[in-house]
C-alpha cells in the first residue's frame, strides 16, 4: 500500500513547479505575435487579419492567454502549491467531518484508515478503477491517472508546450508518458477472516452495517505493471483522422462546449466593455512604435501596459477575474480530452507486463510478458504476446526437478471485424493459438485438514503435502464470435477451445463457452 | 464568385453583405484541424455529436460574433488556417493554433 501512496505522490513530484508567469511571453500566444512583430518592425500589415500588433489586441485570437493574464492580475503566483491544497482540500468529500468512528454522535460507523482514504479519494476523481470479482478486489490505473483527475476537477491546470516551463501545471507530453504506465493491484478478500466492530450507539439489530475495504497487505494476491515501450501513432493517415474524426464527438464533446461557453463569456465582457474600442486604437499605435525599435522589450512593456489598461476598463473585475479562471479551468480539461483521445488512437503498441502472482494454494510466481498490438488493416488486428512464468521461491517447493524456470509461452490472435448488423451489432471473429512450454512441474499445495474448494484428488497419500503434474508441451487452439447488441454495452462471447492438456490434467479436451460482459460505465450514462 | 467578407482595418473583425450565405473552411499545415463547436449570432452551426471542417451560414445585420472551437490531430502543436471558400475564390481569415483552440472575432451585416 505504500509503494501506491508512493507512485501518487511520485506522478505529483514529476510535474513543474515553478513561479507562475512573470512574463508575458510565457504565454505561446503572445510569445507567437511578438516575434512577428519584432521581426517586421512594428510595419503596418494589410489586411489587418494578418497584422501581428492588430492579432495582439484581439482577445478573440488569444482569449487563453488574456486569461491567464487577467487571472494572474492580482496574485503573485495563482497556481502556488498552497492554493492546490486549498482547492483539493476544498473539494474532497472522504474527509471525515464527524467524530471517529466508534464516538458517540458519530455519522460514520467505520473510520477509514490512511490507505483506504488514498484509494478511495483515486477512486472518487476516477484516477483508479475499482473491480470486484468474487472476493477479489482489484485496483488499476495508470501513473497519469491522479494528475489527470486533478485537472479535471480544476485543481491543477494543464500547462501548453514550452509554458510547462512557467508555471505550477500539469504539462500533456508528461501526462501522455505517465499514461504509459500502468498498475494493478489484487486483494483476496477471502484470505481474512473480517470482524465488524459495531460502533458504539450506531447500530441496532437489523439494521445494515457498513463495511468500509480496509486493504492489508497479506490479503494481495496479485500485483502487476505494465509499461508501454513503443508506440506510432500517424496524424496523417487517412485511417487515423477518420477514426479520430468518428471519436471527437464523444470524447470532445462536453468539453469543448464548456470551453465555447466559459471562453465566450470571458470574450464578450472584454470586448463589450465601454472603452475597448479606444484602448484598441490607443494601444495599437503604441505596440507599433516599440515594433519599429526592433528591441523585443519595448514590445513586451508595451503589450504589458495595454493589457493592464484593459484591466481597468473593466467595470467589474471581480466577475472579470473570475470568468477568466473559469476559462482557463475549461481550457485544462479540453486539452486533457483532446490528448486522451490522442493516446487512445495510438496504433502499433509493444508493452511489457510484469505480475507477481500469489494463488491460493500454490507458490508465489513471476509473469514477464512482451505483448505486441498490430493493426493489419482497418478491420484486422494482430496480438502476439511472449511470456516466461517463473518460481519466485524454487527451492522451497518440495517436488522434483523444479526450476525457476516454470514455463515459457507464446500466444497469437487474430482479430476481424465483420462489420455491424442491426441485430447482432458490431461482430468480431477471432482465432488464437496457444503454446507453452512447461519447463518445471506446476505445483498444488494440499492441506487434508483444509481441502482445495471444489477439487477432489484419488489415490492420494494421505500424508502428501504437494501435487504437481508432468512436464511437457500444452498446445491450445480457439475460434471466437463476440456481438455486441446495439446500445446496450453488452459483448457476448461464443468459443470453442481444444487443448492437448492443461497445467494439472494431462488429458485432452474440447471446451464450448458462452460469456456476458458488461460495461457498467453505458448503465450508470442513462442517470448522468 | 468573389469572397464576401472583408477585413475591416486596425481589428481582427470582417465586415460582409446581410443576409448573403458565406462559406467557411479549415485548412491543415501541422496535423489535421476540425471545428468542434461554432456558434454564431447565439445560434449553434456544428450540428451535434459531429466535428466538421466546414461551415456555411448567412451573415447577419450589423456586429455580431463567431465563435469556434477547434480539435486538433497535433494537440497543443496543431496548426492551420480558417479561410472564406468562394470557389474558385478563396481567402485566409484567421490562423488556428492548438494552443489556442477558442477563437473569436465579429462579422458586421451591412
Amino acid at each position: 500500500m505504500r509503494r501506491i501512496v508512493a507512485l501518487s505522490l511520485m506522478s505529483f513530484a514529476l510535474l513543474a513547479a515553478a513561479p507562475a508567469y512573470a512574463q508575458i511571453e510565457g504565454c505561446t500566444f503572445f510569445k507567437r505575435q511578438i516575434d512577428v512583430l519584432v521581426a517586421s518592425g512594428g510595419a503596418v500589415v494589410t489586411p489587418s487579419n494578418n497584422d501581428p500588433a492588430v492579432i495582439l489586441l484581439s482577445p478573440g485570437l488569444g482569449a487563453r492567454c488574456y486569461a491567464i493574464f487577467v487571472a494572474n492580475a492580482d496574485r503573485a503566483n495563482r497556481f502556488a502549491f498552497s492554493d492546490f491544497v486549498k482547492k483539493f482540500e476544498g473539494s474532497r468529500t472522504d474527509e471525515q467531518s464527524g467524530t471517529a468512528g466508534a464516538s458517540s454522535g458519530t455519522t460514520s460507523v467505520v473510520s477509514q484508515g490512511p490507505a483506504a482514504k488514498v484509494l478511495s479519494v483515486a477512486a472518487e476523481y476516477g484516477a483508479i478503477t475499482q473491480a470486484v470479482n468474487g472476493q477479489v478486489v482489484t485496483i488499476r490505473g495508470n501513473l497519469a491517472g491522479v494528475p489527470s483527475a486533478l485537472v479535471k476537477h480544476d485543481i491543477f491546470p494543464y500547462c501548453v508546450g514550452a509554458e510547462a516551463r512557467n508555471d505550477f501545471c500539469a504539462p500533456g507530453s508528461m501526462l501522455s508518458i505517465l499514461r504509459r504506465v500502468s498498475l494493478g493491484v489484487s486483494f483476496d478478500m477471502a484470505r481474512e477472516t473480517q470482524t465488524t466492530a459495531i460502533a458504539s450507539g450506531a447500530a441496532s439489530a437489523g439494521t445494515t452495517q457498513p463495511v468500509t475495504f480496509t486493504a492489508n497487505r497479506n490479503d494481495i494476491s496479485a500485483v502487476s505493471g505494465r509499461i508501454e515501450l513503443w508506440n506510432r501513432r500517424d496524424i496523417t493517415s487517412k485511417a487515423f483522422v477518420e477514426k479520430w474524426k468518428s471519436l471527437i464527438p464523444a470524447a470532445i464533446d462536453r468539453s469543448s462546449a464548456d470551453l465555447l461557453a466559459a471562453a465566450g463569456t470571458f470574450y464578450d465582457s472584454l470586448t463589450m466593455e465601454a472603452g475597448f474600442d479606444q484602448w484598441r486604437t490607443t494601444h495599437l499605435a503604441r505596440l507599433r512604435a516599440a515594433g519599429a525599435t526592433r528591441d523585443r522589450q519595448q514590445v513586451v512593456d508595451a503589450l504589458t501596459n495595454a493589457l493592464r489598461d484593459l484591466l481597468t476598463l473593466t467595470t467589474d473585475r471581480a466577475a472579470v477575474q473570475a470568468q477568466a479562471d473559469a476559462a482557463i479551468a475549461a481550457y485544462s480539461r479540453f486539452f486533457l480530452a483532446q490528448d486522451e483521445l490522442l493516446d487512445s488512437l495510438n496504433t502499433t503498441v509493444v508493452s511489457f507486463e510484469y505480475a507477481n502472482n500469489r494463488p491460493v494454494g500454490q507458490p508465489v510466481t513471476t509473469d514477464l510478458r512482451l505483448i505486441a498490438d498490430i493493426p493489419l488493416a482497418e478491420r484486422t488486428k494482430l496480438v502476439l504476446n511472449g511470456a516466461v512464468t517463473l518460481y519466485d521461491n524454487p527451492k522451497s517447493i518440495a517436488a522434483a526437478g523444479v526450476a525457476r524456470l516454470r514455463d515459457a509461452q507464446v500466444a497469437a490472435e487474430l482479430d476481424q471485424s465483420l462489420g455491424d448488423s442491426a441485430i447482432t451489432g458490431p461482430l468480431v471473429f477471432t482465432l488464437a493459438g496457444y503454446y507453452q512450454y512447461q519447463h518445471s512441474p506446476a505445483v498444488l499445495n494440499v492441506d487434508p485438514t483444509n481441502p482445495v474448494p471444489g477439487v477432489a484428488f484419488v489415490g492420494l497419500s494421505p500424508n502428501a503435502s504437494t501435487v504437481f503434474t508432468t512436464t511437457g508441451n500444452i498446445a491450445l487452439g480457439q475460434a471466437r464470435l463476440t456481438f455486441t447488441p446495439p446500445g446496450s454495452g453488452v459483448k457476448i462471447p461464443v468459443s470453442v477451445t481444444f487443448a492437448n492438456r492443461s497445467e494439472l490434467i494431462d488429458k485432452a479436451f474440447w471446451r464450448a463457452q458462452v460469456g456476458v460482459t458488461y460495461d457498467f460505465d453505458s448503465l450508470f450514462a442513462v442517470f448522468k | 464568385m468573389p469572397c464576401l467578407l472583408k477585413s475591416i482595418p486596425d481589428t481582427s473583425d470582417f465586415e460582409g453583405p446581410s443576409n448573403q450565405q458565406v462559406t467557411l473552411v479549415t485548412r491543415d499545415h501541422i496535423g489535421a484541424v476540425l471545428i468542434a463547436k461554432a456558434e454564431y449570432a447565439g445560434a449553434q452551426l456544428v450540428p451535434a455529436g459531429q466535428a466538421v471542417s466546414q461551415l456555411a451560414f448567412d451573415i447577419a445585420p450589423g456586429p455580431k460574433t463567431l465563435k469556434l472551437v477547434c480539435v486538433f490531430t497535433a494537440s497543443t502543436s496543431g496548426v492551420g488556417e480558417l479561410r472564406e471558400d468562394a470557389p474558385p475564390d478563396s481567402q485566409f481569415l484567421i490562423s488556428l493554433n492548438g494552443d489556442e483552440p477558442f477563437q473569436a472575432f465579429k462579422i458586421i451585416g451591412k
